[in-house]
């Protein structure tokens, strides 16, 4: 059986998945009264969940974490780029909306960072650009060390 | 008298000092620093805004609430915000000749830059907030941001800036919150209880005036209209 929303075919799981992100977004956003402070934390969120998944699985790098990923439904990925920066081209992640142009991939973004982590033992952030040229619901990831 | 010397004798306020405003969701911490800015703007002291939390755009809306001029006070050459929120979470960067884009969190050398850029622009000693160092740590972490606080506060002292540092209470553990509160001069706490507002020292150095002032009143933030 599938699903649809805003044009988007989905899987049920797949469905309650981003609709649960979608409302755990709004529930942050209202509580901490500010996006920004919404973003960070459902970002810290992925980070954490990233480190354990990173830690259980023993990933050695960080293809093997996307092919996770992609296996688990989370997103599929185009393009992967190592280096002093990560970069990920993923389309359809699970907090993907189609139609929309802003970086939503909050907790992708932090689970991405926190794989990163794990395997660098260093501190990274990702950030999240729109990537068009791929498709209207990629994203592209730069996964980068946190510069002081 | 200079006007430094009265926005300390009337707000209260010590000039130079880097004061933690911590406190839960909605207790007043940002719209005492919106308080603040008014006061130190109406001096004709400068005001540099980090927005990690919302748009400068939001600020400046909630600065008109208060009554505060922002074109006049743009053209004026008093406000700089330093943008670190809406190019990460909404993709696109703001074109504003009083805003300094910054692309992302992860780049705090960028900021660092940008914090510089915006007290060159600008004259003189003035008000430094940042909102929030609680979304800050969420981002990066206790070792990362206590560095970049002391930095910040290091150079903005140095200049006579008052540093208003936005920390929510039960956000973090309570080790990096004391850690937070270590970094600071001083310390006030903003609570709510039974729907008033109530501020309270946490840690010295504050004037006396400023304890008569704001301890167990809602009177600071009972002026927005």
């Amino acid at each position: 059986m599938r699903f649809y929303i805003d044009n988007k075919k989905m899987k049920p799981d797949e469905l309650i998945a981003n609709e649960i992100m979608k409302n755990l977004k709004e529930a942050l956003e209202e509580v901490t009264g500010s996006k920004g402070a919404a973003k960070a934390i459902a970002n810290k969120i992925g980070k954490n969940l990233g480190v354990m998944l990173a830690e259980k699985n023993k990933f050695r790098t960080m293809k093997e974490a996307i092919s996770f990923l992609e296996k688990n439904g989370l997103m599929t990925v185009n393009n992967l780029k190592t280096g002093e920066e990560i970069e990920v081209v993923a389309k359809n992640t699970v907090e993907s909306v189609p139609g929309s142009d802003l970086p939503l991939c909050w907790f992708i973004g932090g689970i991405l960072s926190g794989i990163a982590e794990k395997l660098e033992s260093e501190t990274y952030l990702a950030r999240e650009l729109k990537c068009p040229e791929v498709g209207e619901s990629a994203c592209r990831f730069i996964i980068e060390r946190i510069r002081i | 008298m200079t006007e430094k010397k009265s926005a300390e004798e009337s707000v209260g306020i010590p000039i130079g000092v880097p004061i933690l405003l911590y406190g839960p969701v909605g207790s007043g911490k940002t719209t005492f620093s919106l308080r603040m800015a008014k006061e130190f703007l109406g001096r004709n002291l400068p005001l540099i805004w980090v927005c990690l939390d919302e748009s400068p755009l939001n600020i400046r809306k909630k600065l008109s609430y208060f009554g505060v001029d922002n074109e006049n006070l743009e053209k004026k050459n008093l406000v700089r915000y330093v943008d670190v929120y809406t190019e990460y979470v909404t993709g696109k960067a703001l074109d504003e000749p009083y805003v300094l884009n910054c692309s992302s969190v992860s780049d705090l050398t960028e900021v660092n830059i940008a914090l510089n850029t915006a007290r060159k622009e600008l004259k003189g000693g003035g008000l430094l907030v940042v909102d929030s160092v609680s979304t800050l740590l969420l981002y990066t972490n206790a070792d990362i941001c206590e560095k970049f606080l002391r930095i910040t506060t290091g150079r903005f002292k140095s200049d006579d800036y008052t540093g208003l540092f936005i920390l929510q209470k039960g956000m973090h553990s309570a080790e990096v919150e004391e850690t937070m509160k270590m970094i600071a001069d001083a310390v006030m706490g903003f609570e709510v209880d039974k729907g008033s507002w109530k501020v309270s020292i946490i840690k010295k150095p504050l004037t006396q005036k400023t304890a008569k002032l704001l301890i167990g009143t809602g009177n600071v933030l009972s002026e927005a209209k």
